[in-house]
């Protein structure tokens, strides 16, 4: 499987993802999945200096699995660590059930494994 | 003190030893471990007597709670799953607005012993009143002084007595602090020795991810919740005040715990903002009606149509409110028309760009 083939996967989980994308933990999009031609560097800048500042200042040391979920008035974003250089950024339109939110992370950390890019391991 | 999350724990492990007298059978699978008690909410699972939890896969049981929530209804409701490799009944009830769900689980379950399953469906139902009696009482006496600790310390704000009663929920809670709009700590409690110090951490967090998100235009966190293998961090702004809560828990259920501190702690802040109007001492501003929404994260933020045509002071024309000319007015400029003929009773001219 390459990373197309994964995100393409999770973007058709649920109605309500708008977005899958894969960025550096510099907040650089990597590839990406939704279902308009949009511009994803703010949002992927946003997300990883948030992620960032989190660990810094939470003291999650780096290897832990981390995930952030941030919650809006039109939308939901998850963010969590899918290799040790990689994020993983899923936006959500509306507030989904808290089980679809788990199961795709579930199913994005077990997938992970067959593809070679993603292929460091993170403590979970 | 006896925490609430300990006393649940020791709820379930005593309905686990008093199977014993309801049947052999019952019995058995509780000696083999094949018999589990849950309590858990919409974000997971508080309390779990399994310690073998790789044997009770729960992909399947995404079907049983979706159908629970869906239905609106508040009176209490029971799922029951009966088949050749497990039993499953999943009870359910609601404290304020907010779903718990206990179930029993057996795996392996006895052939042929139809009677068992009205004993099993007796032990939830004692199970689940016993834990909504118990989440009932603490949720209710939050807002309580009666507790030793309270009437040793003397607090100026009911906000210090909701925070200080939350922390009783749980051993695992690290720090519980109010933040200002500025990300300055107002006050902060916890079972951590350095709970002021990861509180100004938080703050420093929620500050800086404020900063970050004010770049995409109308897009405003309501709550950022940061997890990790040990640990799990909440902030988010109380609705009707401009104060924000922080909390921070560890531990094994650090996740489900956050969310329910939040939601128990949120839910009586800001039930007491719009019964006094005060928070923290000072009066709060009416709060403005949103009149900008978005769709999607990408697209920007739409007027919200109170009226079919509206204009901006200052300009001759009048608009449809998805007009492009419109998506940098400052919504207080606005004035709305129901009817075409009102708009140009005024003065106004249709615009060139919409027609309306």
């Amino acid at each position: 499987m390459n990373t197309f083939t994964f995100l393409h996967n999770i973007l058709l989980i649920s109605s309500q993802i708008e977005a899958v994308i894969c960025l550096s933990k510099d907040g650089f999009p990597l590839q990406w999945r939704t279902h308009t031609t949009v511009s994803v560097e703010e949002i992927c800048s946003i997300a990883a200096t948030i992620f960032a500042v989190g660990q810094d200042y939470i003291l999650i040391p780096k290897t832990d699995y981390s995930c952030l979920s941030v919650l809006t008035k039109h939308g939901y974003m998850v963010t969590f660590a899918i290799s040790e250089k990689v994020l993983l950024l899923i936006l959500f339109i509306g507030n989904p059930h808290a089980r679809t939110v788990q199961s795709i992370i579930h199913k994005a950390l077990t997938e992970k494994s067959n593809i070679p890019e993603l292929s460091e391991d993170i403590n979970i | 003190m006896t925490y609430i999350d300990e006393q649940l724990n020791a709820l379930a492990q005593q309905y686990l030893r008093q199977v014993m007298k309801l049947s052999p059978t019952l019995a058995d699978a509780s000696h083999e471990k094949r018999l589990r008690l849950t309590l858990e909410t919409a974000q997971g699972i508080l309390i779990d007597t399994s310690s073998h939890s790789e044997y009770f896969e729960r992909d399947w049981k995404y079907n049983l709670i979706p159908i629970l929530a869906s239905n609106q209804a508040d009176d209490e409701q029971t799922c029951l799953f009966f088949s050749s490799e497990r039993w499953e009944l999943l009870a359910h009830f609601k404290l304020e607005t907010l779903p718990f769900y206990t179930t029993v689980s057996i795996l392996n379950p006895p052939h042929n012993e139809y009677a068992l399953r009205y004993e099993v469906q007796a032990l939830l139902d004692c199970f689940n009143r016993k834990c909504q009696k118990i989440l009932t009482d603490f949720f209710a006496d939050l807002l309580s002084e009666n507790s030793q600790e309270n009437k040793q310390s003397s607090h100026s704000h009911d906000e210090i007595l909701i925070i200080k009663n939350l922390i009783h929920f749980t051993p695992h809670t690290e720090c519980l602090a109010l933040l200002d709009p500025d990300g300055f700590v107002l006050t902060a409690i916890g079972n951590d020795p350095q709970a002021e110090q990861k509180a100004h951490n938080l703050a420093l967090f929620y500050y800086r991810s404020l900063r970050e998100f004010s770049l995409l235009d109308a897009v405003e966190p309501i709550r950022m919740q940061f997890s990790s293998n040990h640990n799990a961090v909440l902030v988010g702004m109380i609705e009707r005040t401009n104060i924000s809560l922080a909390i921070s828990v560890f531990g094994k259920n650090a996740k489900e715990l956050v969310d329910l501190l939040w939601i128990f702690a949120e839910s009586k802040l800001s039930l007491l903002a719009a019964r006094t109007a005060k928070f923290w001492g000072a009066d709060l501003e009416a709060t403005r009606r949103t009149v900008r929404i978005r769709d999607s994260w990408f697209n920007p933020p739409k007027l919200v149509p109170l009226a079919k045509y509206v204009s901006c002071k200052g300009l001759k024309s009048f608009h449809i409110p998805t007009c492009i000319t419109l998506s940098r007015s400052n919504e207080v400029m606005l004035n709305w028309f129901a009817t075409r003929s009102e708009a140009i009773h005024s003065g106004l001219s249709p615009c060139n760009t919409c027609h309306p």
